[in-house]
């Protein structure tokens, strides 16, 4: 169950470029190797499709036409993608939208702003197999 | 009311007597008219049969338009004309025309007025009187004649009289009766009707209150959304701010000097100050608006009471201030959102560590009868006793100056103080300045139940020790 951060490919989804931009290089901080990102939905399926594997989608909540609520939804019905880890991170912190993000099945919730000096460990722990609903 | 009702009833039977009445005298008037051979001989009989046909219908409209004693006094008046045409014309001794006709007389002014009877009767002698008079001679001769019938007369008359008394007792206690019965039901009829608007009025109301529910749910979905926005819109460039400083600070993209990072941290420090002040708008926006739901749980206490002793060191505003734990041996057992329950703690010893410049931050944690306190001490400014509300009062900070140093909203007290209450608990204070201050935040303990669950876990415990 255990993958390092290092092993682990991740895909983000993020329309915001200075959320990107930010995630991204925490990440790469915090020791991954294998990151890209991809501005929407569609665009991030089809790249994942492309990748030999992907280990998990950090998936912005809000955005323009489909949201992450919907890259959960392809993932979980895709054939070679549906074991990927879907962990959303969204700016929306009250109650009504943590609590859907729960019920809808999502592995994990890291909010924005994202704790930089705490963001790695977290995807380290969500890559552990543990489920995290975090709001900073 | 009730003499119009007896009046109706009185107007209902004549209407189906009267008729009758005036219908047996004009069918005997014709059948005798007709047994005599000439018209010269019969032409009362023909007088009296259309006299008792129209007396009869008169009388019938009469009763019909609701006038009963008109009605009956027509077809008693017709009556006593074809009684005295027919002894004036026709009579010879010991006939019974007068008995038939004093019967119907009496009969038919049964419907006018009780008193009628002896006034029909003083008619009705003093026409047989005359009647019999045209065909006898001499005084003694009429007497003899005109006694007998008058006297027959005068008792029937009477029991006409009393009958008439009593026709008009029973009608009167038959209207009674039926006039409570109809008061009854127009009772109910009311009843029923007022029932009928009660429930209209209900209904639009209803209605009403369901529009103004939908009213206030369309508005509070979209205060809400509004709200997550400004959260989601704020938060967005905030996460770029504290972020990207950090990166930068770190000297992932380069070396950067110590004043560089000094500023870069108080970047990011100045971003995570926002966000915070933030969470107190949105909360405090929730809280106005009534919409601040609890998730209590049977919480584990002793962790969310560490987790905000170790938060709040870095918030200190000198390393030498000793954060003491004074806690008890058994933790209490209480019902609250973890989460707020963290908040209120966070924020009260925040509060502490914002105003301590040297000293200590006690946590005391208590267990009562009903109750566990939470004790948050320091060693500070202290607050005068005349703030000791208004310090719970949103956007206050006491003293401008202070404030200005010690950065806040001066949101944190009230938030806290609202997340107690909503736990069904309180917050107090009490303070001296100079020495410092004491917060307690009081909440009932977790109801017996949740003691029971533990305590048949400790029978199942006990259980295999005892024999079977």
């Amino acid at each position: 169950m255990t993958l390092p951060l290092a092993n682990a490919t991740i895909l983000l989804v993020e329309d915001d470029p200075n959320a990107q931009l930010v995630t991204l290089d925490l990440l790469r901080m915090g020791g991954a190797n294998r990151c890209y990102s991809r501005r929407s939905v569609d665009s991030a399926i089809a790249f994942a499709e492309k990748l030999p594997q992907v280990d998990l989608f950090l998936v912005d909540i809000n955005m323009p036409q489909k949201s992450g609520f919907d890259l959960l939804d392809e993932v979980r019905q895709h054939d070679r993608l549906k074991k990927a880890l879907v962990v959303a991170v969204s700016a929306g912190t009250l109650d009504i939208d943590t609590s859907r993000i729960r019920k809808f099945g999502f592995d994990g919730f890291i909010s924005k702003p994202l704790r930089a000096a705490e963001f790695a460990r977290q995807v380290q722990r969500i890559l552990d197999g543990e489920r995290i609903w975090e709001v900073n | 009311m009730d003499q119009v009702y007896s009046k109706e009833l009185r107007a209902d039977t004549a209407t189906l007597l009267i008729p009758i009445i005036a219908g047996i005298t004009a069918l005997t008037t014709l059948l005798v008219a007709i047994s005599f051979e000439t018209f010269a001989t019969s032409w009362h009989l023909w007088l009296s049969f259309i006299l008792a046909t129209l007396s009869g219908l008169y009388g019938w409209q009469a009763m019909r338009k609701e006038r009963p004693v008109l009605g009956a006094t027509i077809v008693t008046v017709a009556h006593l004309c074809i009684f005295f045409l027919i002894i004036y014309q026709n009579w010879s001794p010991g006939s019974m025309i007068p008995y038939l006709f004093a019967v119907l007389i009496i009969a038919s002014s049964m419907f006018a007025q009780p008193d009628y009877g002896f006034l029909i009767w003083g008619i009705a002698a003093l026409l047989t009187t005359i009647g019999i008079s045209h065909h006898t001679e001499g005084f003694i001769d009429l007497l003899q004649y005109v006694a007998g019938p008058i006297v027959v007369n005068f008792f029937i008359a009477g029991a006409a009289y009393v009958s008439a008394l009593e026709w008009q007792l029973a009608v009167e206690s038959v209207s009674a009766l039926h006039l409570k019965a109809q008061h009854r039901r127009d009772e109910l009829f009311e009843i029923q009707e007022e029932l009928r608007l009660t429930n209209a009025k209900l209904h639009s109301t209803n209605e009403e209150l369901e529009k103004a529910r939908e009213t206030a749910v369309a508005e509070r979905d979209l205060r809400t959304r509004f709200m997550n926005q400004v959260s989601h819109e704020l938060r967005t460039p905030i996460n770029a701010i504290v972020n990207f400083a950090h990166i930068l600070g770190q000297g992932e993209l380069g070396q950067v000097n110590n004043r560089q990072v000094d500023y870069l941290t108080r970047i990011e420090k100045s971003g995570w100050h926002s966000m915070s002040v933030l969470n107190d708008l949105l909360d405090l926006a929730q809280m106005n608006a009534g919409e601040f739901r609890l998730r209590r749980e049977l919480a584990d206490v002793r962790a969310i009471c560490e987790e905000a002793m170790s938060s709040v060191r870095s918030l200190l505003r000198n390393p030498d201030i000793a954060l003491v734990r004074d806690y008890p041996e058994t933790w209490p057992q209480i019902m609250v959102d973890p989460k707020r329950f963290r908040q209120a703690l966070l924020n009260l010893l925040g509060n502490a560590a914002k105003y301590t410049d040297d000293g200590q931050i006690t946590l005391r944690v208590r267990q009562h009868q009903h109750t566990a306190t939470f004790e948050i001490e320091d060693t500070g400014i202290g607050i005068a006793e005349e703030h000791h509300e208004t310090v719970f009062e949103e956007f206050r900070q006491l003293d401008e100056t202070i404030a200005r140093h010690r950065i806040g909203t001066g949101l944190g007290l009230p938030i806290s103080r609202h997340l107690i209450e909503r736990h069904g608990g309180t917050l107090t204070l009490s303070s001296e300045p100079g020495k410092g201050s004491t917060f307690t935040i009081t909440l009932p303990l977790a109801p017996q139940e949740k003691d029971n669950v533990n305590g048949s876990g400790s029978a199942a415990t006990i259980a295999p020790e005892r024999p079977f």
